[in-house]
């Protein structure tokens, strides 16, 4: 390797042209701009870290540009993980070529890149690609690409926190660990906004450049303003739901005199809701109204996001799908509906707004009960400190593992031992076991157990101890099935021409008879029929009935811990009765004095245990403050260990701040026995015995055996043979578990479900800091405004003889005549 | 075990999910699909064995617990014809030698439509779709509705169970309709197609180790 290239001089003269292209700009380089260029030039590696639209993107951009900018071939390589990132991504990269003067391309290479293109990029390398994760395993297939790639001087990945705590967090570093051993002087760079454990990003990122890899900040002097849109009446008695869509008046008059406003919700139901509101306050408005979720059609979202940056349209109704993306630089506001629950979501959703340095971001947040006035203000105060969650890396995913393998063994081959000490060079697979190392080799070679695989083959190796694959046919289903991103088992909605318009749950669409109707994507559509896994729909003849709003499984987070810590500092603050300035506790400063008169505003070191009856039966209410999920998890628990006693029916409703535990009989339990229902002992075993995990880890293992490479997917064009190796994950879970039930993907399986249904992690954290708290038990003579969310979330979900909503206002009109007493 | 009666003629229906003609000494199975695993592990898929054993201890057990003198099988014995096959068909061909009495009716299905039947299975008798055993018309692919009785393959019938817009339980089931009757995939390796279930039909299901009949209360 020539290293003359690695460390250019800086000449005067291309300085020079960097000077005046800043100052043709009216651009300033900023300090931690000049920091990176700097330590590039210097050959080292590094993780930038500045909020959006801080000029991140060039402090990584310029030092490769500056310094291998007259080179030829491919020379950097930039990861993004959004593809629909990548066309807006080529052209602020290309602007930065052409203003210091280089006469270079760059391209992008994803799943939308026609293969005359990818083509053409082999025998004609542009400077630099900008690609996904997916994109660079599927490159890494290819052992003339892989030469290709070894030649690289830097790859830089954008947007790091949005990869890092997922699977394709794990791809990535699996793909830098390849081309960093192909190339041992290749230079990583990141980019990351603020997240809790920026440490971890950098040492995670650079791998086996960690040791000198510099931490890079960016000041971040970003003005976020937030309001709270306040309702006039506070209800005493806050209950999910209750609120929300009754602000459609003040919503629609925010929206109003804006250019462009995006209204985030939390869940894709939600969406379709406001946006229907929306539509009756505005008839007018249906031309300028858009909506935006993940279960729409591709096609569909990406016409939307056209229009948000020609500035066509005045709202977007969205969900998450949105949270990430294109430089919308029109959008003037932003409105948050119900909690954000994580801070890190707030800030970036606002951040859409206000996009440009300098500009301040604006975002109106609107609660949708009550209780969520506390976390706007509690938000409110983390996001000024920059109090962020941080993100969880995945760690020792076989399934990826042994996807990354194959695609190492055909992109030219690998020796067992270096490809060992190479992945062990990852934060994910640092503590790979001898063992487990073994076991997925042996998955792709002769199978496992070697009785149970005759004639398996995949992976070979040849006389010179070399792996490979060599089989075209099964080259071609492996990239094909490149990736992590598994879709649940969705209906394709599509009309009678064949025009998709996206997909919804099975089991949502089972609950519909054909002519009936529901609301999807914002119009009303009438089943026709389902076959399979398409249903298909029309427009309804006359004005029919409401339709139903899909529902979708799995969109809701759970709080995050950062802001239950910030909620309950709050609670702190106003059990002590110190002062708090801000509106929204103010406006529900009332309902926690009932809640105080009743019971107790629980400080962070209390574990408040609230115990009432009604004539239904007995009910507890526990406050750990610990997202729904791990509430949910505890109510389990506790279920699972009270019945091991005595046999009990017992129904759990968990939310973000606590649990209700509810039977006719509940047994009296004192702070030591209470002590022994939450005990972190036995934990796993417990929690296991209590959900059946063999039937979740049964569910999940979709997403394992597409990784792993058990299950085909449908590829356009797939020859007919490939309908006999069709089959569905829960039958391949059964024929593993019969005939090979020490295979690792089945326990990853469980593991994995465990830490996505019940945040394990969390669960487990948040057990051993109940050992510090202090167990109050209250019995209480009715609901408490903390418990009643929790008894009207269960009651609204029963079906019972008489209507939820009469029962509902009957307990709220009771309880508010007594809190005014 | 449930009995079924067309005009003379019973039929029962066995929880292993095959169907006994008791006069006769008939036994009725459906879609083996044997030796689809080694197919799978063939395109690089990594599936264990042990489904096909399975199967063919099934069917010793019933077999020889009924003293079934035919097994007719309504299509589908191999998952495909395919090199990985051949160790299937000489482990087939071992068990058959253990249960030499035993008389093989086949009527190919579609996955195993291009078997070599005389080369695979020697003296295996070979129907085709809609020839009569006994009373009995036999196909693989079932037909719309048919006069004499008939017995089908080929659907992988099944049916969902559990409280309405949550994750159902499927479970195989016998479905008559229209004259036809489709059994179930005696198959362990072999998923399920749920039925769309019309009034007048007739469906049945294996709960803890007997036939029960699923009434039709439910919407279709």
């Amino acid at each position: 390797m020539d290293q003359s290239t690695l460390l250019p001089s800086m000449s005067d003269k291309v300085p020079a042209a960097l000077r005046r292209w800043f100052s043709t700009r009216g651009w300033k380089p900023l300090a931690f701009q000049r920091e990176a260029w700097t330590a590039y030039a210097a050959g080292k590696s590094g993780l930038i870290h500045a909020p959006t639209g801080l000029g991140k993107t060039l402090a990584a951009w310029v030092g490769p540009v500056l310094a291998h900018g007259d080179e030829e071939g491919l020379r950097v390589l930039w990861v993004t993980p959004l593809r629909a990132l990548a066309a807006d991504t080529v052209r602020s990269l290309q602007d930065g070529l052409d203003g210091l003067g280089v006469r270079r391309k760059v391209e992008a290479r994803t799943g939308d890149t026609s293969s005359s293109v990818r083509a053409r990029q082999k025998t004609k390398p542009p400077f630099a690609l900008v690609t996904t994760p997916e994109s660079l395993s599927l490159m890494l297939t290819n052992a003339e690409r892989t030469a290709q790639l070894s030649c690289l001087r830097a790859v830089v990945v954008d947007e790091w926190h949005e990869l890092l705590g997922s699977k394709r967090g794990v791809q990535t570093e699996l793909c830098l660990a390849r081309l960093c051993a192909l190339n041992p002087a290749l230079r990583i760079w990141g980019l990351s906004a603020t997240i809790g454990n920026l440490d971890d990003a950098r040492r995670i990122l650079l791998g086996s450049r960690a040791p000198d890899g510099l931490m890079i900040h960016g000041k971040d002097t970003k003005r976020i303003e937030m309001e709270t849109l306040m309702p006039e009446n506070v209800e005493s008695f806050p209950w999910s739901g209750h609120l929300g869509t009754k602000l459609i008046r003040a919503v629609v008059d925010r929206i109003e005199p804006a250019r462009t406003t995006l209204l985030f919700t939390n869940t894709r139901s939600q969406t379709e809701i406001w946006f229907q509101e929306l539509l009756e306050a505005r008839p007018q408005w249906a031309d300028v109204l858009a909506m935006h979720h993940s279960s729409i059609d591709r096609a569909e979202r990406e016409f939307t996001e056209q229009r948000l940056r020609d500035g066509t349209v005045k709202c977007v109704v969205c969900t998450s799908s949105l949270d990430l993306g294109v430089d919308f630089s029109p959008v003037e506001q932003v409105i948050q509906v119900g909690s954000p629950k994580g801070i890190a979501r707030l800030l970036q959703r606002a951040g859409r707004s206000g996009h440009r340095p300098g500009e301040v971001s604006r975002v109106f947040c609107l609660p949708t009960n009550a209780l969520e006035l506390i976390e706007f203000s509690a938000a409110r105060e983390a996001m000024a400190a920059r109090r962020i969650e941080s993100r969880r890396p995945v760690v020792k995913p076989l399934d990826l593992l042994a996807q990354h393998l194959v695609t190492v063994a055909l992109g030219g081959g690998f020796r067992a031992d270096e490809m060992l000490a190479e992945v062990r060079t990852t934060n994910a697979f640092a503590a790979l076991t001898d063992d487990e190392w073994r076991w997925t080799l042996t998955f792709i070679t002769t199978g496992g157990a070697l009785h149970a695989y005759p004639q398996y083959r995949k992976v070979t190796v040849d006389e010179e101890g070399i792996h490979r694959l060599t089989d075209k046919v099964m080259a071609r289903h492996h990239r094909f099935s490149i990736g992590t991103i598994v879709a649940d088992a969705a209906v394709s909605l599509r009309l009678k021409n064949g025009r998709r318009l996206g997909s919804v749950e099975e089991w949502f669409i089972a609950g519909i008879r054909p002519g009936r109707c529901f609301i999807f994507g914002g119009r009303t559509w009438e089943l026709v029929r389902v076959h399979g896994l398409v249903a298909t729909v029309q427009v309804p003849d006359k004005k029919k009935a409401r339709g139903e709003i899909p529902s979708w499984q799995g969109s809701k987070s759970p709080l995050s811990s950062e802001l239950a810590a910030a909620v309950g500092e709050k609670l702190q603050r106003f059990r002590d009765g110190a002062r708090d300035a801000s509106p929204e506790m103010q406006k529900v400063a009332p309902i926690l004095s009932t809640q105080a008169k009743w019971s107790l505003v629980p400080r962070p070191d209390e574990l408040l245990i609230e115990r009432t009856s009604t004539r239904d039966g007995q009910h507890c209410y526990l406050y750990p403050f610990a997202g729904r999920l791990v509430n949910g998890a505890l109510g389990t628990l506790i279920a699972y260990r009270l019945g091991k006693g005595q046999p009990l029916t017992l129904r759990v409703t968990p939310n973000d701040y606590g649990v209700e535990l509810f039977s006719r009989e509940l047994p009296l339990l004192d702070e030591r026995g209470w002590g022994i229902l939450l005990s972190p002992d036995n934990l796993l075993e417990d929690i296991l015995a209590s959900v059946n995990a063999a039937e979740l880890g049964r569910h999940h293992f979709r997403e394992i055996a597409r990784v792993a490479g058990l299950i085909l997917s449908g590829a356009p064009g797939s020859p007919p043979t490939l309908k006999s190796l069709q089959t569905s994950s829960g039958l391949l879970w059964d024929v593993f578990a019969r005939y090979d039930p020490g295979n690792l993907l089945l326990a990853q399986s469980q593991r994995e479900v465990l830490e996505r249904q019940m945040d394990y992690n969390r669960l487990s954290e948040t057990l051993h800091a109940l050992q510090q708290r202090r167990v109050v038990l209250i019995n209480t003579p009715r609901l408490t405004p903390l418990a009643f969310p929790l008894w009207a979330d269960r009651i609204s979900h029963s079906v019972g003889k008489e209507d939820p909503a009469d029962v509902l206002a009957r307990m709220l009109e009771e309880l508010e005549t007594a809190a005014a007493r | 075990m449930t009995e079924l009666r067309f005009h003379e003629h019973t039929l029962h229906l066995m929880p292993e999910g095959a169907a006994w003609d008791a006069a006769q000494r008939v036994l009725f199975v459906t879609d083996l699909h044997l030796g689809k695993a080694a197919v799978f592990r063939e395109a690089g898929l990594t599936l264990p064995d042990g489904a096909d054993a399975a199967i063919l201890q099934r069917l010793s057990v019933l077999a020889g617990r009924l003293g079934a003198c035919t097994l007719a099988v309504l299509g589908d014995v191999f998952h495909a014809r395919s090199p990985g096959t051949e160790r299937t068909v000489a482990a087939l061909n071992t068990w058959r030698q253990t249960h030499a009495g035993l008389r093989w009716i086949i009527v190919p299905g579609n996955h195993d439509r291009r078997v070599p039947w005389a080369q695979w299975l020697p003296d295996a008798e070979i129907l085709s779709e809609g020839e009569l055993c006994g009373p009995w018309q036999l196909a693989h692919h079932p037909p719309e509705q048919s006069d004499a009785v008939m017995l089908c393959g080929h659907l992988h019938p099944g049916i969902a169970f559990g409280p309405p817009r949550q994750r159902k339980a499927r479970l195989p089931c016998f479905w008559l309709r229209r004259g036809v009757l489709i059994l179930p995939a005696f198959g362990g390796f072999t998923g399920l197609r749920l039925i769309e279930r019309e009034p007048g039909d007739r469906v049945w299901v294996t709960v803890q180790d007997r036939v029960a009949e699923v009434p039709h209360t439910r919407r279709a």
